[in-house]
């Protein structure tokens, strides 16, 4: 181990990462597997143009027909009234989001997640811990329900919130289609239409007013990569809402300890 | 574009033969996926994606297919890294009974590798995407730059931002140990 590298760790890492190689039978069958899902996507596409040739007249009608019918997954109109969803996503002063996690049809954690267009945040778990992020300054205040407690910092700008504001990044980064759903629904006591997304894998639904296209709420299965249980989000969206005095201030109640060093700033 | 793979010239757009292009580079994929993944039925996933979104999606124009495909394979397993990362997460807050096995982190050995690839989901996708093409992929900076439409000097920056963040998360998380106790 070389002390004078600063940067050892990542260097011994990397170097072990490249001595891991795919043992050759593995990749054998691999490459053969991959040609062969090729091809069979190939024949999928091919008979799926030659087909859409063959039946583009008889076709069009009856597809402008269902079109009307489901109302549409449009980019037209769909898409600008996505946008319009997407807006508030972008330019809020505050927004208070509450989030319930069920596995198997089970309640299994919800949350409070404050932000504000400072990039502040706090998070909320009722029995697991307080988190409270300032993105500008690079801080990041962890509560324990143990009255521990954890500084940590960040390069600014960085957001350390990143793990429970990711959602909201990919809905701001959200470049794909949006579904738009043909029946309206009541959510929260107000008539909202739902917006069918894919989020990095997983498909939201994220509902919105049809009268001013404010996002209410979003749902939907997360994606787990095989497991057989079903993980169900819910998010329910308030935006611009006042927040508690001292939200984001790096408050300790009384009767915390630090877990490792105390910041120098909050002496 | 490399003359070889193209099939077809359309109006806009080249045809490109993937089944060829997966036959010459389909190795090359599958050793980028793995070295930032760590698992084998992982990677290949990462490996058909990449070729069916060719198939499904031809780029307009490709200098270096070699390059493309690094970068191509880069992105996607690091999005697959970082929502295994987000579901590990989650799951901490899911009761024991329900959560699922992850296969990949229990055939992993090394330690300072796994702890690697666990870190670099704490970066922002750029500073991954440098750190993997640059470290893993072993493209030069120049090429790096010129996939991610970045200047070079900005990847110097944000690889420099990348280690130092990685070792520095290296360090806390308890690795020191690990690498010295086996060095």
């Amino acid at each position: 181990m070389n002390a004078a590298n600063p940067f050892h760790l990542v260097d011994e890492a990397v170097h072990q990462a490249r001595k891991d190689s795919i043992d050759e039978s593995e990749q054998t069958r691999a490459q053969e597997q991959l040609v062969q899902h090729i091809r069979d996507r190939g024949k999928r596409t091919t008979r799926r143009m030659g087909s859409q040739w063959a039946l583009a007249l008889p076709l069009l009608a009856a597809t402008l027909g269902i079109t009307l019918w489901l109302g549409g997954l449009v980019s037209g109109n769909g898409g600008a009234a996505f946008a319009a969803v997407k807006q508030y996503f972008l330019h809020f002063e505050t927004l208070r989001t509450h989030m319930q996690i069920s596995v198997a049809g089970q309640p299994a954690m919800e949350m409070d997640i404050l932000v504000d267009d400072r990039d502040r945040a706090r998070i909320e778990m009722p029995g697991v811990m307080t988190t409270i992020v300032n993105g500008r300054e690079g801080w990041m205040l962890t509560l324990l329900p143990s009255k521990a407690m954890q500084w940590t910092e960040f390069e600014p700008g960085q957001s350390a919130a990143a793990d429970q504001l990711e959602w909201l990044y990919e809905i701001r980064d959200f470049q794909g289609q949006a579904v738009v759903l043909r029946d309206l629904r009541t959510v929260n006591g107000e008539l909202a239409r739902g917006y069918e997304l894919n989020l990095d894998g997983s498909t939201m639904t994220l509902w919105a007013t049809e009268s001013d296209n404010r996002p209410l709420r979003m749902e939907g299965e997360y994606a787990t990569d095989g497991s057989d249980q079903g993980v169900h989000l819910v998010l329910d969206f308030a935006f611009d809402v006042p927040l508690p005095d001292g939200s984001f201030e790096p408050e300790i109640p009384d009767g915390y300890f630090w877990l490792g060093e105390p910041p120098l700033s909050l002496d | 574009m490399n003359q070889e793979f193209i099939m077809t010239q359309g109006p806009s757009m080249a045809s490109v033969d993937v089944e060829q292009l997966a036959r010459t580079y389909g190795a090359l994929v599958l050793s980028t996926a793995h070295r930032i993944l760590g698992d084998i039925s992982a990677a290949q996933d990462v490996q058909q994606d990449v070729f069916v979104r060719l198939l499904e999606r031809p780029p307009p124009q490709v200098e270096s297919w070699p390059a493309w495909l690094k970068t191509a394979t880069t992105r996607k397993a690091i999005d697959r890294l970082r929502r295994n990362q987000r579901r590990d997460r989650l799951q901490s807050f899911i009761p024991q009974p329900f959560r699922s096995a992850r296969p990949e982190e229990v055939r992993t050995g090394n330690e300072l590798v796994v702890g690697l690839r666990k870190a670099s989901t704490a970066l922002s996708r750029r500073e991954a995407q440098v750190f993997f093409l640059s470290a893993f992929s072993e493209l030069s900076s120049q090429e790096v730059a010129q996939q991610l439409a970045i200047s070079e000097n900005n990847v110097h920056v944000v690889l420099h931002r990348a280690r130092q963040r990685l070792q520095s998360l290296l360090e806390t998380s308890g690795n020191l140990e690990t690498t010295e106790e086996s060095s």
